[in-house]
């Protein structure tokens, strides 16, 4: 299954984009809102954050369209703003603390999902920031591990230990085989 | 409770499941905050051209003042002869840069003074103002504020302008 990302967008559309015209702008907008959103909100967990990454990444596209050079997808360059985004919006978020927020977040958005769907939402949920964004885009978006020790600023080792971590925990977690309290729980703090 | 046994499977179906997760919409759309960023961008745009044909024009007088000046030093020539060679120059010419650094410079320390100056004057008015004022007051002040600060982040920013 490809990343919800991976839209194909019409060349002349990029050009008309480029050229700033707005309809064209607001095409790519509408094709890549919910992608956007949705990768934001699973990195953050938190509506109010989401929308900000998205406002953020949508910003920087419209400012610097201009520079995307074909030398890759489209749907890749613009996925990388919304990535570098979200990632600042969780560096933010560390800075000012209260990480307590982003624990045992059921999600709002998947509350009348199926039993399953909602199993894992809230145990992906509850992972550690930085091992959520790990897993998701390994996992979802199809990051390689360098690109995404590149992205995080660590090592391409550093990148697998998280993508393990997560796993594990998220397995015990949505397997229902450990407590809430055990092992590497994270509680939010430092 | 499930039991889940860790294998490579497992993490298959892990990725799978969240891959799974639907998508989501934002809920409410940000593209009028899109839209206003576009206008701000539009409005630099046109400044700044409005700006240089101003230098270009302020550049072709002074370099036309100096053709004259140079000319009727050396030897007299006609009136016509001088024209044709003052708009020779004149189109092969642009303003030099540091001209027109020195106009948006001058610009931008405009802005600034004025930004500063409002925001003293919202500052004393709220003083005798009604709570009710004080608010509409203080959001006016607050986008005075953010004025503020982009002109300043712009005046610092090397990229800004040249």
């Amino acid at each position: 299954m490809k990343s919800a990302f991976a839209v194909e967008v019409d060349p002349q559309l990029i050009d008309r984009a480029q050229s700033g015209e707005r309809e064209a702008l607001y095409e790519i907008y509408t094709l890549f809102e919910k992608p956007a959103y949705t990768l934001a909100f699973r990195i953050c967990q938190c509506p109010e954050q989401a929308r900000e990454v998205l406002q953020d990444g949508m910003l920087q596209m419209v400012e610097h369209i201009d520079q995307y050079s074909y030398q890759a997808p489209f749907w890749s360059w613009l996925r990388k703003l919304f990535v570098n985004a979200a990632l600042m919006q969780l560096r933010r978020q560390r800075r000012q603390e209260n990480l307590e927020v982003l624990v045992d977040l059921p999600g709002d958005e998947d509350s009348d999902r199926p039993g399953m769907q909602r199993d894992i939402a809230s145990a992906f949920a509850r992972l550690a920031p930085e091992r959520r964004a790990v897993l998701w885009l390994y996992a979802v978006e199809g990051f390689s591990h360098r690109e995404i020790a590149e992205t995080l600023g660590y090592t391409p080792s550093y990148s697998k230990t998280q993508l393990m971590r997560a796993r594990r925990q998220l397995q015990r977690w949505w397997s229902g085989t450990d407590s809430a309290n055990a092992g590497d729980y994270y509680d939010g703090r430092q | 409770m499930r039991v889940i046994i860790m294998t490579e499977d497992s993490d298959k179906m892990m990725d799978e499941a969240l891959k799974g997760l639907p998508q989501l919409a934002p809920p409410v759309s940000v593209w009028r905050e899109v839209e206003n960023r576009l206008d701000a961008l539009e409005n630099k745009g046109r400044r700044r051209a409005r700006l240089g044909y101003a230098g270009y024009g302020l550049a072709a007088s002074a370099l036309l003042a100096a053709v004259v000046l140079s000319f009727a030093h050396f030897r007299l020539i006609s009136e016509v002869e001088l024209a044709d060679t003052a708009q020779q120059l004149v189109k092969e010419t642009t303003p030099s840069a540091q001209y027109t650094r020195h106009l948006y410079s001058a610009e931008d320390a405009l802005l600034d003074a004025v930004l500063e100056k409002e925001i003293e004057q919202v500052d004393k008015t709220m003083l005798y103002s009604s709570p009710k004022e004080q608010e509409v007051l203080w959001r006016y002040r607050n986008k005075l504020k953010e004025q503020l600060e982009q002109v300043r982040r712009d005046r610092e920013d090397p990229d800004y302008r040249f």
